[in-house]
């Protein structure tokens, strides 16, 4: 049985949480769909969200997914983790034909960015940046 | 040789107001169906968010019918004011009367997101091109 979200889920975080910058802002602070209670900040939350599968004669080529990569960050600035959102674009963006464990990640490219402010009812205030991107998944 | 060319049947005319009518008529129809598609994801607490999908042509909005729902089910809920009628019957918007619905959209810092109007959208995306089919093979029939 395919499971191509939790091999895209593999692929981020492994691809995120191995690259020096990132881990330099957020440590081992990545998430898949969403953040523990009361977190340190900045942290790196990614959705995945299932699209409709690409088949061929009834055969599943590969699953399709949109994929949001946000940093979220305490405080009203945009440009403290500007450096890290540009790093999960060139991590994440434009990447085709991926070998990874149990299959492959058939492209991947940014469809838009994010980016928005949020005032919690407690008054304090956040960042939302990153990017959604569209992804295909291929299990073997 | 002739050096005329009489013509004894001109479809043109049909055909134009044939696509006039039939375009416009699948995007109304994808956008029905994006704004059901939206309807029938996301979390439901009070029913206002649910209730608030609606969708703009060029022709026709059901803003006003969404918010009333929408506060019929939450008189707190904070209304956003419409998208904007399209300029051309080619363009039709999906979107939601109640502020919270872009935070479900998207996550806060303390709630994941829970995406409705990507998917719904999406989920549209071949249906809409079969429309269109349909619609240009069928011209003139």
């Amino acid at each position: 049985m395919a499971d191509e979200a939790s091999l895209l889920a593999k692929w981020v975080f492994d691809t995120l949480s191995g690259d020096g910058t990132i881990a330099g802002v957020v440590v081992s602070r990545i998430y898949d769909g969403a953040a523990p209670q009361n977190p340190t900040y900045p942290y790196i939350v990614f959705t995945i969200i299932p699209l409709t599968d690409d088949q061929t004669l009834g055969a599943r080529m590969w699953a399709n997914f949109l994929l949001d990569v946000k940093v979220v960050s305490q405080g009203r600035s945009f440009a403290t983790h500007s450096a890290t959102v540009s790093r999960t674009d060139v991590l994440l963006h434009d990447k085709k034909e991926v070998s990874i464990t149990g299959g492959k990640i058939k492209y991947s490219y940014r469809d838009m960015p994010i980016h928005f402010p949020e005032k919690a009812s407690t008054g304090v205030d956040y960042t939302h940046q990153g990017n959604s991107f569209r992804v295909g998944v291929a299990a073997t | 040789v002739s050096k005329y060319v009489e013509v004894k049947f001109n479809l043109l005319p049909g055909l134009e107001k044939q696509l006039d009518r039939e375009i416009p008529l699948a995007v109304s129809k994808t956008a029905f169906f994006v704004e059901l598609g939206a309807e029938s994801r996301g979390r439901r607490r009070t029913g206002a968010m649910r209730a608030g999908w609606y969708r703009v042509t060029s022709k026709e909005s059901n803003y006003d019918q969404a918010v009333d729902a929408g506060l019929g089910m939450n008189p707190d809920a904070e209304v956003v004011g419409p998208v904007p009628t399209p300029s051309d019957n080619l363009t039709a918007y999906v979107s939601n009367a109640f502020g919270h619905t872009f935070y479900n959209e998207f996550g806060t810092s303390a709630m994941p997101a829970d995406p409705m109007a990507r998917p719904a959208a999406e989920e549209q995306r071949e249906p809409f091109k079969k429309r269109i089919f349909v619609a240009l093979t069928t011209l003139g029939k």
